[in-house]
């Protein structure tokens, strides 16, 4: 199995890459969730000699949803949802990161502790 | 400090005269401007000298400067470097290439910060840098026969994404825009 985003394997690359006590035979797979609904995806494209991982390229996939370019055309404010789905374990953070870099860029003052709204 | 960072690159890597780019914002986030023939070097040395230390580049991005009336347009691609070891920074350093269309390379920094392999690739997806004597320079968010870069400030996005053979709804009103000859009476 043979894809565009690993290079063919040379001649060369080969004896490079043939693992101390291998098997002399290099097989390129992919490597990840093979589910017909997770396409698109983070996969591996991994070059095994035997069971050894002699060579690996990871490939990201189309999850990428360029949320900087979305932001293009939203208010500060209306981008802060969509840094809650750049990572779904650790959602709060990155809309914390994104509050700092935002009041920074606009030299505002935040108190520590929003207590009262008196 | 980068008045000082500035003096050491000019006395430590020949030939180099790096320029202070001052941001006006209030994040006062100011930048250090490298031409490309020494960028590596000095790359080098913000690495390695014994006081700075700046061992960990963080982020690659990249900017689009549009042509104005006073500048012809550029891009640049903005590292910002930190310290683990000193505990220091960020350092942002910028690249900037001739201009936005023909002269676009810049040199790689990926043989000097290793994690600016991805992120490098990711503004020659977006922004269209090239990136010379990067190890791996293909696309990365992209799919490989996309010929746009996206995050240029005149990029166009097509009517829609998908080949749909009867465009309709939002897809129809922007097609309508900009080809309405095509569009049957």
């Amino acid at each position: 199995m043979t894809s565009t985003t690993t290079t063919p394997l040379e001649e060369q690359m080969h004896e490079e890459l043939i693992a101390p006590g291998g098997q002399d035979e290099l097989l390129e797979i992919a490597l990840g969730p093979h589910h017909p609904s997770t396409h698109g995806v983070f996969r591996m494209d991994v070059v095994l000699d035997g069971e050894r991982v002699v060579k690996l390229k990871p490939v990201f996939g189309y999850l990428h949803r360029n949320h900087e370019k979305i932001a293009e055309s939203a208010s500060y404010l209306a981008s802060m949802p969509y840094t809650d789905r750049l990572d779904y374990i650790c959602s709060l953070s990155n809309n914390w990161a994104y509050a700092l870099a935002v009041e920074k860029l606009a030299g505002l003052q935040v108190q520590s502790e929003p207590s009262t709204y008196a | 400090m980068l008045e000082e960072i500035k003096l050491r690159l000019e006395t430590s890597v020949p030939g180099c005269h790096p320029e202070i780019i001052l941001n006006g914002s209030p994040s006062e986030q100011h930048s250090l401007l490298l031409d490309s023939a020494h960028a590596v070097d000095a790359a080098t040395f913000l690495r390695d000298d014994a006081e700075l230390r700046l061992d960990y580049c963080s982020n690659v991005t990249g900017v689009d400067w549009l042509q104005t009336e006073t500048s012809h347009g550029y891009l640049e691609a903005v590292y910002h470097l930190y310290s683990m070891e000193k505990k220091h920074g960020p350092v942002v350093v910028r690249l900037r290439t001739e201009n936005r269309t023909d002269r676009i390379h810049l040199p790689s920094l990926t043989p000097v910060w290793r994690s600016a392999e991805f992120q490098e690739r990711e503004v020659f997806d977006l922004y269209g840098i090239i990136f010379d004597g990067h190890p791996d320079l293909r696309r990365i968010l992209m799919w490989d026969e996309f010929e746009d870069h996206p995050m240029r400030k005149d990029y166009v996005e097509p009517d829609d994404y998908e080949y749909e053979p009867t465009a309709h709804d939002d897809v129809l009103t922007k097609a309508k825009q900009h080809a309405p000859q095509q569009q049957p009476e």
